[in-house]
């Protein structure tokens, strides 16, 4: 490869092993939407909890704002102690990772629902059930979503690390470009689609979050 | 067949929150089907607490509240709220549903199959005059009246036969209320529902509720018809709540004839004859006399005109009174008798009783004499006009 520029040699490694780099794209993706879809399940219900009840407010954001502070090659390393070396590791980093924005935006979402709404829905005759699902969740959903849109932009950011303790992704290749001499084509087969893919992610999610908009906030925006 | 239960009723109602405050003290209160009634009162006198009780939003802390005869603590909570229409100040129409879904969401609460809650929505619409375009919309495409027609609708759209509403028309401007006022007048009495209103606003109970219901620090003070309100208020509290100028507005209406007339009006005996009458008018300067039998029935009247083309003073009156065009009756309002004088344009209008007897005369100056007292009063100083004019009548002379 010698005498071909950075650029030149970047795209020459693109052309001949584009499939391993999609692989590896397509492997990163999913350990972060994995993390990020268990933290949703987890989190989203925790949300509404402590909107019900806000003395557990406290508690479970603090809990959720220590894990927040651990740096994430710590994390990482930790957990590796305990779950050993693979995919699941990662997918553990993200998914506590992701616990404080989903959490803390579910929260705040439902405690921004109007009480007007919520007097008129309960003066209607509906059932708590049907107050959160009829209510509540569609009024607050875009701000759970830019929560989701949150985690999920750290988390393919964190899966990068990820190889460190063995899982794929497209940090696979940014350590096999660490490793070789002149391998700043490879860091950047592997930094690149990276980046572009928590831009992406982060301006799909946003355009999503801003479809589910309540009626009234689109408008006003 | 028992009497029907009535729609709603409270039984030594009381409501004291957490922390001893009391909303609420040993209430009682019978509502009955299709009435329109309204709770005024003080912020804090317990008018909102007392509605919300109705449907289970507060629970009392002593007492019963029935609902057509069922006593509310034995009814599912949900289920009583579906079945009572439910109105507030702030309209809260639901901000990601379309007008349609926001009319019939109670429909779909009780699982109203979909071509019914459609067919439902457009039949509401068209009675609040809305276009039928409408139904795709949301709330913020639509002005403040016509979300709270929609808030309205939506209390009567699955059949519900009580409607509270918590000072629905609070935050309208005076035009848009009055136009939703009618509206909500016509459908109680269009459709019979009872409806409960919460308001602050004097002037719309008085319009629009068959009871007023006055409450101050959680006790009901007066519970009677806006007429009773007005021209009986129950205490102070009540006077100062309706304000002097409506007061003085009331008692005016309220007059009767008995109380303006003037009595012992200048009559003739139907056996006289026409000399007697002339000299009847010569007399008192009148230029008509009441014509009454021997039981003082007002019989007919007697005017110049009739004896202006007679020579002989011996016509009995009997032969040439004419009938009495208008009378009234003693117990009648000021506004069935200002008709006659003023539209009809009658010089005067004899009172009478229930059995036809004479009892006075209600002129035109009577009537300015209590125009007067309407736009002056008359509690302190009982002639400033006059007085008035007469001081500038002197100072000009000076």
């Amino acid at each position: 490869m010698k005498g071909l520029s950075l650029w030149q040699q970047f795209w020459y490694y693109l052309g001949h092993n584009g499939t391993y780099v999609l692989q590896q794209f397509n492997h990163h993706f999913a350990i972060s939407v994995y993390g990020v879809l268990l933290a949703a399940l987890v989190g989203i219900p925790l949300g509404i909890l402590i909107s019900r009840h806000h003395h557990l407010n406290g508690p479970i954001i603090s809990i959720a704002n220590i894990i927040q502070t651990i740096p994430s090659l710590a994390m990482v390393s930790m957990l590796m102690l305990v779950l050993g070396l693979g995919d699941q590791t990662v997918i553990v980093a993200n998914f506590l990772y992701s616990l404080l924005p989903i959490i803390k935006n579910t929260a705040a979402g439902l405690d921004s629902v109007s009480p007007v709404s919520l007097d008129a829905g309960r003066g209607l005759g509906m059932t708590k059930w049907q107050l959160l699902v009829m209510v509540e969740m569609p009024l607050s959903v875009s701000v759970i979503m830019a929560g989701i849109r949150n985690a999920l932009v750290v988390a393919i950011g964190i899966t990068a690390i990820g190889s460190f303790v063995g899982a794929g992704g497209l940090g696979d290749i940014i350590i096999r470009g660490t490793n070789a001499t002149n391998g700043g084509a490879i860091i950047l087969a592997g930094a690149l689609p990276t980046a572009l893919m928590a831009i992406i992610t982060d301006w799909v999610l946003g355009w999503v979050q801003h479809k589910l908009a309540p009626h009234t906030a689109k408008k006003a925006q | 067949m028992a009497a029907k239960p009535p729609m709603v009723e409270f039984k030594n109602v009381s409501k004291i929150y957490p922390g001893g405050k009391v909303a609420v003290e040993n209430i009682n209160l019978r509502i009955e089907r299709g009435e329109f009634v309204c709770f005024i009162g003080t912020s804090g006198g317990g008018k909102t607490t007392t509605l919300r009780m109705i449907n289970g939003m507060l629970i009392p802390t002593g007492g019963d509240i029935t609902v057509d005869g069922k006593n509310i603590h034995d009814i599912d909570p949900i289920e009583l709220r579906r079945s009572i229409g439910y109105v507030i100040q702030n309209i809260g129409l639901m901000p990601h549903m379309t007008i349609r879904d926001n009319i019939t969401l109670v429909p779909k609460l009780l699982k109203w199959p979909k071509e019914k809650r459609d067919a439902r929505a457009k039949e509401l619409i068209k009675m609040v005059e809305l276009p039928e375009e409408f139904l795709d919309r949301y709330p913020s495409e639509l002005s403040g009246g016509q979300q709270q027609r929609i808030g309205v609708i939506r209390a009567l759209a699955a059949d519900q036969q009580i409607i509270l509403m918590d000072e629905p028309f609070g935050a309208l401007d005076p035009l848009t209320r009055e136009a939703l006022q009618r509206l909500v007048k016509r459908l109680q009495q269009q459709m019979g529902r009872t409806i409960i209103m919460v308001t602050h606003d004097m002037d719309e109970a008085i319009r629009l509720a068959d009871r007023i219901v006055i409450m101050d620090q959680g006790h009901i003070i007066q519970n009677a018809s806006p007429d009773d309100v007005l021209t009986h208020p129950a205490n102070e509290f009540v006077a100062n709540l309706i304000g002097p100028e409506r007061l003085r507005q009331a008692k005016v209406n309220h007059l009767t004839a008995a109380e303006i007339m003037r009595p012992n009006p200048i009559k003739i005996h139907a056996q006289q004859n026409l000399g007697d009458a002339l000299n009847q008018m010569h007399q008192y300067h009148v230029d008509s006399l009441m014509v009454v039998d021997d039981e003082d029935h007002l019989t007919g009247i007697l005017d110049l005109k009739t004896l202006r083309n007679q020579q002989q003073p011996q016509l009995i009156i009997d032969d040439m009174k004419h009938a009495v065009p208008v009378k009234i009756k003693e117990d009648e309002r000021l506004q069935m008798i200002t008709e006659p004088l003023l539209e009809r344009n009658w010089e005067y209008v004899p009172v009478v009783d229930e059995q036809n007897h004479l009892k006075g005369i209600i002129t035109r100056s009577a009537l300015v004499d209590v125009i007067y007292d309407a736009v002056w009063g008359t509690t302190e100083n009982p002639h400033p006009a006059k007085d008035q004019a007469k001081d500038l009548k002197e100072a000009g002379e000076q």
